[in-house]
């Protein structure tokens, strides 16, 4: 279908060009369209003269000049343009030939025919097990710029927003849903959370007094305890840091998994270890109770997870390279984890392992301009 | 007067405009062109008094001191320092660890006087080697790539 | 498959710019007509396929087709559908797509209104305007395709630079475009003329509509981005001399001096060889415009773009057409027949002063713009060249021309009597030593601001003293009288008290008061005349921004007069911090303030403005737009009517 639209396209650039040099008409020459000019322009004089426009001295003036320049294009030698009949036909043919075919060599450089349009609306529209998680992530974004009173999509979306490095959204749809669904300390406490993370792990005071309301709520909430406690730490309260953190630590069950979270952040603040003042985003944040708080952790455990896949890509890729979704698979995840010198060297080993596909390098290229990891 | 005489005089009084014009730009030129350094450029030279400059770098971290509108604070290339002073609203972008060039003239003191200040990203533009020195340190995001 | 039509287009496009150039440029060499004739044709299809590709290129980005890496970077499905339209010129690739856009606008404006003009003169001209398009098609294709395409197409783009989110945006470049660009039609034709051989009073008629065409674009474009960096940029200024606002003024000077040595061409067949430099020069200019943006050798707000291969690639680009323009005229010029004399006394002469004062600044700004890229390369010292050297070398050019200019138009062509002038001019110049006296008086130093606003009296009153004394002098109804007047001469008057009005605006800006204060709310300030104070302060969120904005309360005398919300903004995709100006028109004058941090007792730090007569300046630029539009219209120089009546020169009028 494509290719036919191409063709008449081609067609018709051809044709704006066949059509003057078939035509056999007649040609005007310099002198004449000079005798043209002023033998106008001197009728135009006589016009504004009688039209009372000129006075008569200005119009003799006028007039007298005009007439000497219609003297002298008269006088010039005759130029009149040939009309050959074979040089029309040379420029025809090299028309036909030149323009398909520096159109479409150019084309089948730079173009991808194969690919079809892509509106945002048709493609949140198409069916969903073909899209990815992204897709998702598009679908219920569209959702909620339509149906923005829809906490409960506030509070699926966030997490993801937080995970793919997009904050300030993560923190917009956190509060949203605090907004829409109402207060609870797990809300308050991941909108906290999420601020904290945008300023680099820095406790802000917006950060604080959300956590500070999460504990209003609920006085055992354990996300807002510990990260309370990290914002004395940073506010250089360490007596009170460690209070806190004691506190969390005796109130612990004993099989939870972020005592030992906990227990680091005190070695450091007592001095034990090397003195790491601050890096909760980072360290493994304590695992609450509840499930959906997990979820809402970037940090940790999630991150783990998913640098063992990409490793285990990485090897799958490294014994068999031929394999072009894996690679850009590949590259994609390292620049999801802000790992820029490997997602480009993955780029340079797709090149190597893909070298004799020119489409794929292709798409391995524009991924890693796309993502700004180009080499 | 002559054909020759006419065309003579057009083209004296054309030598005249144009002599005229590049006595202004050469006086223009030597009085009014600002040097660009970097703070440690700046120890390298020497400067005439009173002469205008325009500094690049970074808002050194922690300097800042504000009094009302007076605010003070120290240029950094991360290996020399530069003291500024400065009347006046901050641009939006202002911030410490933030590119920032400043225009104005050195105190003999060694201090600087700025009368304007330029953030990074500010609207007006940001020489390009302070941006490509920023981009070096990792600290310029860019706007685009 | 609407995205791959425009691609293909453009790779059309570039196809018939090729013929475009080559068969006509044979046809003309070999006098053959049929070859001649392909020019037209050619020039309209090349136009419609750009078209094409264009409508593709912004189909794609209202759609959010985030399979287009142009898309990705510069829109957001979420962003208002007015941005998603001007998102497309936004940027790089896009803004030189709607680059070519416009140069192939104009070959194919040559194409339709050209019947009058001789078939070898036309065929030549659109050949070099083929020449020029295929240029910028391969610069597009190779460096800076729009249509290169990713797949898998991610969810989202990145959204357009917030600064660039502006109505001021979506109309000012493709106006400043078809000023660039506009002079590319005049370039053709002086390359046509050089290689044909040919340059007479006909030429000249050919090319002055264009010229003014492009001239009014410009001057539009200008006025609008210098406004629109008013607004936004929340510091009160309107020009920066900036090098990419320099890159618009220099076209503007050489085109303003073509504009009026195609005159003197036109008229009395003099200053032919200048004419042709102009015409060549004021194009060239474009084109190192469009190299100093577009290179990236300069960072600035407007350089969206930076990309070394790019740069080089625009620069092989300049240095072929203008090296190549100024070589043919450097061979061709010589052998020229030479145009008529005149007395230094008269119209031509004044309009040489013109010319020569004009190329002045042009110079002016050229190197002041290149002095320091140049001193850079060459030595690594680092200067920055300023507004203190532009207004003293520009000063001392722009107040001598303003004062000759209403002289100009009192002097007759071919011989003239200074003193007779003079005369005729006493009226407009003790109405501005009156006001000049009046506007010391009112608002006392600086002397420069009170010199420059009786000139600017007198360039108002001066240039309509003739049309005045004309109409007065004649003895039949007033109404034929004034129909007596061309609608040119109306142009000149209009323009030049347009130049007027925006010099007026230019010097009040020296009355203009500046403070800088830390308000506290309820509490009042004083501005010049007027007094401010603001109301409350509080925090509001915007669809993509969250902001602060004072509400401030303007006064004058105890009379309200208006409320303004200056903001301060942030734009979390890009973290971005923005000012937004309150700003409220009283009389010809503005009351501008911008607000900064705010303190902890509930103050807040504001730059507050009082400039009066500031609005002139854009006002003066409008009635000169408007003026170039009158003289457009004259019966004489309209473009489309060409065809039919190909037009005559009129001796009397007044350019």
């Amino acid at each position: 279908m494509i290719w036919i639209v191409f063709a008449l396209m081609t067609g018709a650039a051809v044709m704006a060009v066949l059509a003057p040099l078939a035509s056999r008409r007649g040609t005007s020459d310099d002198k004449v369209a000079d005798i043209a000019f002023f033998e106008a322009q001197i009728a135009e004089i006589d016009r504004d003269r009688a039209e009372g426009r000129l006075d008569a001295s200005d119009a003799e003036t006028a007039r007298t000049e005009a007439a000497r320049r219609l003297l002298r294009a008269g006088a010039a030698p005759q130029a009149t343009a040939t009309l050959s009949r074979k040089t029309p036909l040379i420029a025809a043919l090299a028309a036909i030939l030149f323009i398909p075919a520096l159109a479409l060599s150019l084309y089948f450089r730079l173009g991808a025919a194969e690919l079809p349009d892509m509106p945002l609306a048709a493609r949140l529209d198409a069916q969903p097990e073909r899209t990815d998680l992204a897709g998702a992530v598009a679908r219920i974004e569209q959702h909620l710029h339509e149906h923005p009173d829809d906490g409960r999509g506030w509070e699926v979306v966030a997490p993801f927003f937080l995970r793919t490095g997009r904050g300030e959204d993560a923190i917009h749809a956190y509060a949203e849903a605090l907004r829409l669904l109402g207060a609870t300390a797990e809300r308050h406490a991941a909108l906290g959370e999420a601020r904290m993370i945008v300023a680099d792990g820095k406790v802000t005071p917006a950060a604080k007094q959300d956590f500070e309301a999460a504990t209003a709520l609920d006085p055992a909430n354990v996300m807002a305890r510990y990260y309370l406690a990290i914002a004395a730490a940073q506010a250089g309260q360490k007596e009170k840091a460690i209070e806190q953190f004691e506190r969390l630590a005796a109130d612990a069950p004993p099989d939870a998994a972020w005592l030992d979270a906990v227990k680091a952040q005190l070695a450091t603040l007592r001095g034990e270890a090397a003195p790491v003042a601050t890096a909760p985003a980072t360290s493994n944040p304590p695992d609450s109770e509840q499930g959906r708080a997990i979820a809402a952790m970037p940090a940790g455990e999630q991150q783990k997870m998913i640098r063992t896949m990409v490793a285990r890509l990485a090897d799958r890729l490294a014994k068999n390279g031929d394999d072009v979704e894996g690679w850009l698979k590949l590259i994609r995840a390292y620049s999801v984890l802000a790992d820029t010198e490997k997602a480009k060297q993955a780029v340079g080993d797709a090149h190597k392992a893909l070298a004799t596909n020119k489409g794929d390098i292709a798409r391995i290229d524009a991924l890693a301009k796309e993502l700004g990891v180009g080499g | 007067m002559t054909r020759k005489g006419k065309r003579l005089t057009l083209i004296i009084g054309a030598l005249a405009a144009l002599g005229l014009a590049a006595g202004l730009m050469l006086f223009a030129l030597r009085d009014n062109i600002v040097f660009f350094y970097t703070p440690s450029e700046l120890t390298t030279k020497t400067i005439p008094p009173g002469a205008r400059l325009r500094i690049g770098g970074l808002v050194k971290e922690g300097s800042v001191v504000k009094n009302g509108k007076d605010v003070a604070f120290a240029v950094t290339d991360r290996t020399k320092d530069l003291n500024v002073s400065y009347t006046g609203l901050l641009p939006d972008l202002f911030r410490e660890g933030q590119g920032v060039v400043v225009d104005g003239v050195l105190n003999p003191d060694g201090a600087f006087r700025a009368d304007s200040v330029l953030a990074k990203h500010d609207e007006r533009y940001m020489p390009k080697d302070v941006a490509d020195k920023l981009k070096a340190q990792g600290v310029w995001q860019g706007e685009k790539k | 498959m609407i995205v791959e039509t425009g691609h293909y287009a453009l790779v059309l496009a570039l196809a018939l710019a090729l013929v475009q150039f080559a068969i006509p440029f044979v046809g003309a060499r070999l006098n053959d007509a049929a070859l001649m004739r392909v020019a037209r044709p050619a020039a309209i299809a090349q136009f419609a396929f750009i078209a094409l590709a264009y409508g593709a290129l912004t189909y794609a980005h209202v759609v959010s087709d985030f399979s287009l890496v142009n898309v990705i970077e510069n829109s957001h499905s979420l962003k208002p559908f007015i941005y998603k339209i001007s998102g497309v010129w936004g940027n790089h690739e896009g803004s030189m797509l709607l680059w070519v856009l416009v140069l192939s606008l104009c070959g194919a404006l040559i194409a339709l209104f050209s019947a009058a003009i001789p078939d070898r003169l036309r065929a030549d001209a659109l050949a070099v305007q083929g020449l020029i398009g295929a240029a910028f098609l391969l610069f597009i294709l190779l460096t800076s395709n729009p249509f290169a395409r990713v797949s898998p197409a991610p969810w989202e783009g990145r959204d357009l630079n917030p600064i660039l989110q502006d109505p001021g945006l979506a109309i000012h470049p493709p106006l400043l475009y078809l000023g660039y660009v506009g002079f590319s039609i005049v370039f053709s034709f002086a390359a046509a003329a050089l290689i044909g051989g040919r340059i007479d009073a006909a030429w000249a008629r050919v090319v002055r509509p264009w010229t003014l065409f492009a001239w009014i674009a410009l001057t539009l474009g200008i006025a609008m981005g210098s406004y629109w960096a008013y607004y936004t940029l929340g510091w009160g200024g309107f020009w920066f001399w900036d090098p990419v606002e320099n890159a618009s003024l220099m076209p503007w000077l050489a085109g303003t001096a073509l504009l009026h040595s195609a005159a003197v061409m036109e008229k009395r067949e003099a200053l032919k060889i200048w004419t042709i430099f102009l015409s060549i020069l004021a194009f060239s200019l474009s084109l190192l415009g469009t190299f100093l943006v577009r290179s990236g050798v300069l960072t600035s707000v407007h350089a969206f773009a930076s990309d070394p291969e790019r740069g080089v690639f625009i620069l092989a680009i300049l240095v072929f057409f203008i090296g190549g323009a100024l070589a043919l005229f450097a061979i061709r010029a010589g052998a020229l027949p030479t145009g008529g004399l005149f007395a230094p006394i008269s119209r031509e002469g004044a309009l040489v002063l013109n010319n020569l004062l004009l190329s002045a600044s042009c110079a002016t700004v050229v190197i002041g713009t290149l002095y320091p890229l140049a001193l850079e390369a060459l030595t690594g010292e680092k200067i920055s060249v300023g507004a203190p050297f532009f207004n003293t070398v520009l000063i001392p050019i722009a107040l001598p021309l303003a004062a000759l200019m209403p002289i100009g138009q009192m002097l007759p062509w071919k011989r003239g009597d200074l003193v007779a002038a003079l005369q005729r001019l006493r009226i407009a110049f003790v109405l501005g030593v009156l006001a000049a006296a009046g506007f010391a008086a009112a608002f006392g130093t600086p002397f420069l601001s009170v010199v420059t606003a009786g000139i600017a009296i007198y360039l108002i009153i001066g240039g309509f003293s003739d049309i005045a004394q004309r109409i007065a002098l004649r003895t039949t109804s007033l109404w034929s009288r004034l129909r007596g007047v061309p609608l040119s001469a109306w142009g000149t008057s209009i323009a030049h008290a347009g130049m007027g009005l925006t010099l007026l605006g230019l010097a009040a800006t020296g009355w203009g008061v500046e403070t800088i204060v830390e308000m506290k709310p309820q509490q009042s300030y004083d501005v010049g005349p007027y007094q401010l104070s603001i109301t409350a302060i509080t925090p509001r969120n915007g669809p993509n921004y969250s902001e602060i904005y004072a509400e401030m309360e303007v006064r004058k005398n105890g009379v309200t007069l208006a409320h303004i919300e200056p903001a301060k903004r942030f734009y979390q995709a890009r973290k971005m911090a923005r000012s937004e100006a309150g700003i409220v028109t009283h009389g010809l004058g503005q009351i501008y303030a911008a607000i900064g941090d705010s303190h902890p007792d509930g103050a807040i730090d504001a730059r507050l403005y009082y400039k009066p007569l500031v609005t002139l300046i854009w006002i003066g630029a409008l009635v000169m737009a408007f003026g170039g539009a009158c003289s457009l219209a004259d019966r004489r120089l309209r473009i489309g009517v060409a065809r039919r009546t190909p037009a005559t020169a009129l001796p009397e009028a007044a350019e």
